[in-house]
């Protein structure tokens, strides 16, 4: 088992590219679509354990909005499209000109297009990431959540629980209207192609 | 009552309470919270397990982690914290399926596979398994109080339930 809690600052570099570059394209599919500007932060590589996976978005008990999707192909992992209750309400105003003031109002077609967003962001995000490195990547079937974030959080950490007891996680942040409205993309990947990534790259575990 | 006052159980982790108000543990998915109770000493305890039991090829590092291991393993601590074995009943929550993946997904069925081995491990160990909320597709925080032995679930658009 190769601990990759110790990546070194060139790797930690090298992934903070591939979200930089990632989230770059996903943000220009979420420009066109919404029709307003977005901003993305600088993405940040976190380790996240069992220790801080509660915490990462407000707390355990935090509600919000999810659409998840496995990635396969040369890469397996799973990606997280999070967005806060404000995030939602710009979306379907500007898609479905149906403002909410609560996750409890969305019908069926608001979660079908909350899906959509997320399916649109993801695949933009992975084709970059797979033009970068020359590795094929199926996004998946999206699915869809409204509950608690320590729950959600929690998924891609059982994913490789057998063997791992944290993931790496690269985290995009997007801000729509004034940078008060955001949203977040995680890419977790398992450590395999993690590290067959790193190594297509250039970087790779020795 | 504030959740301040109760013993934190995180993931893959189990506390014992003597004295404490109660125990909590937020936000199960597919994980599965066990409470266990002797009423006549009140000695409570919970854990959080996360997988049913441990891959072929992977060792325990964490008892806590799995039902085969830290159910056995929370049972040994109440002992040790006064309670009888034989008095103790079993209350579980969690279980769910946070997203419907695909059929084959490696993690869709983990909450379902979850709750039958709690379940089993109980049975094994001669526990009464006396209340359980499980299963569907939300998540759940899991509260037991030390005096009355009385477990509370909190979910999101899911009115609060008593076990």
């Amino acid at each position: 088992m190769r601990n990759m809690k110790k990546l070194t600052d060139m790797q930690i570099d090298v992934l903070g590219e591939i979200g930089n570059i990632g989230s770059g394209n996903a943000a220009t599919a979420l420009s066109e679509l919404l029709g307003h500007p977005i901003n993305i932060d600088v993405p940040e590589v976190i380790i996240m354990d069992y220790d801080n996976v509660m915490e990462m978005l407000g707390g355990p008990e935090e509600i919000i909005s999810a659409v998840l999707e496995e990635l396969s192909g040369d890469l397996n992992g799973i990606m997280l499209f999070i967005q806060e209750k404000d995030f939602v309400e710009t979306v379907l105003s500007s898609l479905m000109q149906k403002p909410i003031d609560d996750f409890s109002e969305m019908d069926e077609m608001d979660k079908s297009a909350i899906v959509e967003v997320g399916n649109i962001l993801m695949a933009s995000y992975m084709n970059a990431v797979g033009d970068m490195t020359g590795l094929h990547v199926d996004n998946g079937v999206p699915s869809h959540t409204v509950n608690m974030a320590g729950a959600i959080l929690t998924v891609p950490l059982i994913s490789v629980a057998e063997t791992y007891d944290y993931v790496v996680l690269i985290r995009a942040n997007f801000l729509v209207e004034d940078n008060s409205v955001s949203s977040n993309i995680f890419m977790v990947l398992d450590m395999d192609s993690l590290n067959k990534m790193l190594d297509q790259l250039g970087v790779g575990m020795d | 009552m504030n959740d301040d006052l109760l013993l934190k159980v995180g993931i893959a982790d189990m506390k014992v309470a003597k004295r404490e108000q109660g125990i909590v543990t937020f936000a199960l998915g597919s994980c599965i919270g066990v409470c266990l109770y002797d009423p006549v000493t009140k000695v409570a305890g919970m854990v959080h397990i996360m997988l049913a039991e441990p891959g072929r090829s992977s060792g325990v590092d964490n008892v806590a982690k799995y039902a085969t291991t830290g159910v056995p393993e929370l049972i040994n601590q109440m002992v040790r914290a006064g309670a009888s074995k034989s008095r103790l009943v079993a209350k579980i929550a969690g279980g769910a399926k946070m997203f419907n993946m695909s059929a084959n997904s490696s993690i869709g069925d983990i909450g379902r596979r979850n709750t039958e081995t709690v379940k089993r491990v109980l049975n094994e160990q001669g526990i009464r398994l006396i209340a359980s909320d499980c299963g569907l597709d939300y998540a759940r925080t899991l509260t037991l109080y030390r005096e009355s032995g009385e477990a509370r679930v909190r979910s999101y658009a899911h009115p609060e339930k008593t076990l």
